[in-house]
């Protein structure tokens, strides 16, 4: 185990220094043996990366070797487990963007990546814009897509199939979590385009078997994600929050939790006679009544029927308008 | 130079400039004779390139002076690079069926986008993508002497970074990073799933949309579909099937039967190419009995309409004959003794039903034997017999309102009830008012009862 440790670490090095003024040195054979080493830790990620115990050993020497190059070179980009499943397109990438990179160690790169007959990386690139091009194709009309891409569709189906594999072996609970914070985390844009990634995931019906462990975890998840599942239910479209609830009851609790959190502070104007939100950060009356309008018209109708029969009841049962939001919400819907 | 040798840039590089500058030279010698300054311009390169010992001692114009010629060329470069349709390659033409997919594309702009791909499809071993990275290779320069030059350096790796993966900052860019997967694999992945996603899409839009709904989100080329068919066994299968499913499970369509069976462009295909056919009819010989049932209704029901009518108003020395005929619509392979008894059977079944229909009183025994009847073998055409004179014996509507809830207690056969009477209703359409009247009745009791 020492010597795969070992081997790791000194391609870790090799990755480092392919980003500095060293590579001035390189030639075709040092690069090609650089490719060789990369490929070789990639390998050790396929076979070793659903392996808790294992896992551990090399992430741990990945967090010691960083710490030491980012002492030496400063500026030093971090290498996770996740890179090391990319190590050679590590490798290409860092070495394109590095300035010191000689001109026949570019000509050697720019083989690899497209002139070659068998050009690896050159392929993923024609994948990629094939699946780019086929992803904005099809944006469906139908009422259940939500009018999702197919492009947006299969990224959720990919999550799950991820997530899938670590789960078919124990013991990888923390690591698919830590996954999931490393995609928020990098996703950008704000969390839309991640929040909308897990509502595709938690819709999608590619799932070979009925197993639905995978989704169950982004749901468990997301309980731990307050914020995450916050904004899902403030900012989703009425439609997309029903449609969630009735899949998932896990889902469907939280957003009633939601809904109920809003409309209890809402207050009432007696000089206007309207609810009015004393802060930002909840929804309005009128949104409040969007929201159920949609569930009142989906399957889950009796059980918001009963929920709001029950708030109102609570409220003191009163039947007339600016006592209880409960009795004006109630009247809205019927 | 020896890595560069074997790693597929081989000598072409300085070669494909060679060859850049011979058709130049004879595009000059056609249009118009060289003048003496051009010849000598040409002698010198000829003599620069016989004496050039390295590959970039052939290189012939700076990447300066190729900007000073054409200011364009690295934003047209820049633009292709960020252009899907340029970069997908020549690999993407297998996914060519796809072309009309989109709903924002209008038919115009589609087809333009194919016809371009196709030009490239047609010289199979030239990819853009390799055009591409060739053209912006020659803008490198391997010692740049300039600002210019080592700013264009910059650009190109720049965009070759953009080439090799997505930007920083994105979702898509998340995906691919953390997939546990080198980007070729993952990508590989994603194109499988792409594909299939969208092979279900088009299957179902082509089978469940009806050519007069708004639906119309799909709007594929026919020959685009066909194709399709021909590089996708499962897509070909897929669409079988989903028609054997729509037509058993949905009785209301089969007025439209022969519509849906058009629209599926299953026939079409399967006349324009062979091995569509005969996969097609290899899967509907595993449903034997719905493609013979399907076809002879398709093609020759209407004596089995006029037989069976006719038996609900003949006399019994009349009715043989067309017994017999209505037998062998539903039991053409019967022989011999099988044969005797199931004209038995129809005898019985005839007299039964004529006694049920058209007697003062409803004979319980009768009831019973027809209600076991629809339960053996013979029960479609015992059914369609029952049918039959549901809608033209003169009985009243209560009289066969009470027939048929008391024969038709089993939900399977009061389904076949309503395929059969929905499609007898399409065969005398104009019948009049009276035969409408009747129907409607009919189709009433068996959704209730």
């Amino acid at each position: 185990m020492e010597a795969v440790l070992h081997n790791l670490e000194s391609t870790v090095e090799l990755l480092a220094v392919s980003q500095t003024d060293m590579v001035a040195e390189w030639d075709g054979e040092t690069v090609d043996r650089a490719f060789q080493w990369a490929h070789y830790c990639e390998h050790l990620h396929t076979r070793f990366h659903t392996n808790p115990s294992v896992r551990a050993a090399l992430e741990s020497r990945l967090h010691e070797t960083n710490q030491l190059l980012a002492h030496a070179f400063s500026g030093h980009r971090c290498v996770t487990l996740s890179d090391v499943a990319q190590c050679r397109h590590r490798l290409f990438t860092g070495l394109l963007k590095n300035p010191a990179t000689p001109h026949p160690v570019m000509k050697l790169l720019l083989s690899k990546f497209g002139l070659a007959e068998d050009a690896e990386d050159g392929q993923g690139a024609g994948l990629r814009s094939a699946c780019k091009l086929l992803g904005d194709f099809l944006k469906s009309n139908r009422k259940c897509d939500f009018g999702f891409s197919a492009g947006t569709r299969v990224h959720g189906m990919m999550l799950l199939q991820r997530i899938q594999a670590l789960q078919n072996r124990p013991g990888n609970q923390t690591y698919a979590a830590k996954l999931l914070d490393s995609l928020l985390e990098d996703s950008g844009e704000g969390q839309d385009s991640f929040l909308t990634l897990i509502a595709v995931a938690l819709l999608s019906t590619d799932t070979m078997t009925e197993d639905t462990a995978a989704q169950e975890f982004l749901l468990d998840w997301l309980k731990g994600h307050d914020d995450c599942l916050h904004s899902m239910c403030q900012t989703f479209p009425p439609e997309l929050c029903t449609r969630l609830s009735q899949q998932w009851p896990k889902f469907r609790l939280a957003y009633w939790d939601n809904l109920k959190k809003s409309a209890i502070s809402l207050e009432y104007d007696v000089s206007k006679g309207l609810w009015v939100q004393p802060c930002d950060g909840t929804a309005s009356f009128l949104t409040l009544v969007d929201r159920f309008k949609s569930l009142w018209n989906s399957p889950l109708k009796n059980e918001t029927e009963e929920l709001l029969v029950a708030l109102k009841q609570a409220d003191g049962d009163f039947d007339v308008e600016g006592l209880s939001v409960w009795t004006d919400l109630f009247g809205q819907l019927k | 130079m020896k890595n560069a040798t074997s790693s597929g840039l081989s000598d072409g590089e300085g070669s494909s400039e060679r060859r850049f500058f011979e058709s130049q030279f004879y595009r000059f010698t056609i249009m118009a004779p060289l003048s003496e300054l051009q010849m000598r311009f040409w002698m010198d390169k000829a003599v620069q390139w016989g004496q050039a010992t390295s590959l970039s001692a052939q290189q012939d114009s700076s990447t300066t002076e190729a900007m000073k010629q054409f200011p364009f060329v690295g934003q047209f470069l820049g633009r292709l690079c960020w252009n899907p349709y340029v970069t997908a390659d020549g690999k993407f033409m297998l996914l060519l069926p796809f072309g009309g997919v989109t709903p924002n594309w209008n038919g115009e702009t589609g087809l333009t986008a194919i016809t371009y791909l196709q030009s490239f499809s047609s010289e199979p071993c030239i990819s853009c993508r390799k055009l591409l990275l060739q053209c912006l290779w020659l803008l490198y320069s391997a010692e740049p002497q300039n600002v210019v030059e080592n700013r264009a350096n910059a650009w190109i790796r720049n965009l070759l970074c953009h080439l090799s993966s997505e930007d920083e900052g994105s979702m898509a860019h998340a995906l691919e990073k953390h997939s546990g997967f080198p980007p070729p694999q993952y990508y590989s992945g994603c194109l499988k799933k792409m594909v299939s996603l969208l092979s279900r899409e088009v299957t179902d839009s082509r089978i469940t949309s009806d050519a007069t709904s708004e639906s119309k989100k799909l709007v594929m080329e026919d020959v685009a579909l066909m194709a399709l068919w021909s590089l996708s066994l499962s897509s070909l299968e897929q669409a079988v099937l989903l028609l054997l499913e729509r037509v058993l499970s949905d009785p209301e369509i089969m007025p439209n039967l022969e519509t849906v069976v058009a629209d599926s462009l299953l026939p079409k295909a399967s006349a324009l190419h062979c091995h569509i056919f005969l996969i097609v009819n290899d899967v509907f010989s595993g449903h034997r009995a719905v493609y013979e049932l399907w076809f002879l209704l398709v093609q020759c029901g209407h004596w089995v309409d006029v037989a069976g009518k006719l038996l609900v108003s003949v006399e019994s020395e009349h009715s043989k004959p067309l017994l017999f005929l209505l037998m062998f619509y539903h039991h053409p392979t019967n022989r011999g003794h099988q044969s005797t008894q199931h004209n038995m059977v129809a005898k019985q079944a005839w007299s039964d039903l004529r006694s049920l229909f058209l007697a003062h009183t409803l004979s319980p025994e009768r009831l019973t034997a027809v209600n076991k009847m629809l339960c053996t073998r013979s029960a479609n055409f015992v059914l369609s017999l029952l049918l039959n004179f549901a809608v033209f014996s003169q009985a009243s509507t209560s009289r066969t309102a009470d027939v048929l809830q008391q024969v038709l207690t089993d939900a399977g056969v009061r389904h076949r009830a309503m395929c059969l009477l929905c499609l007898m209703q399409q065969r005398l359409k104009g019948e009049g008012g009276a035969v409408d009247a009747r129907f409607r009745m009919l189709k009433d009791r068996l959704h209730t009862s």
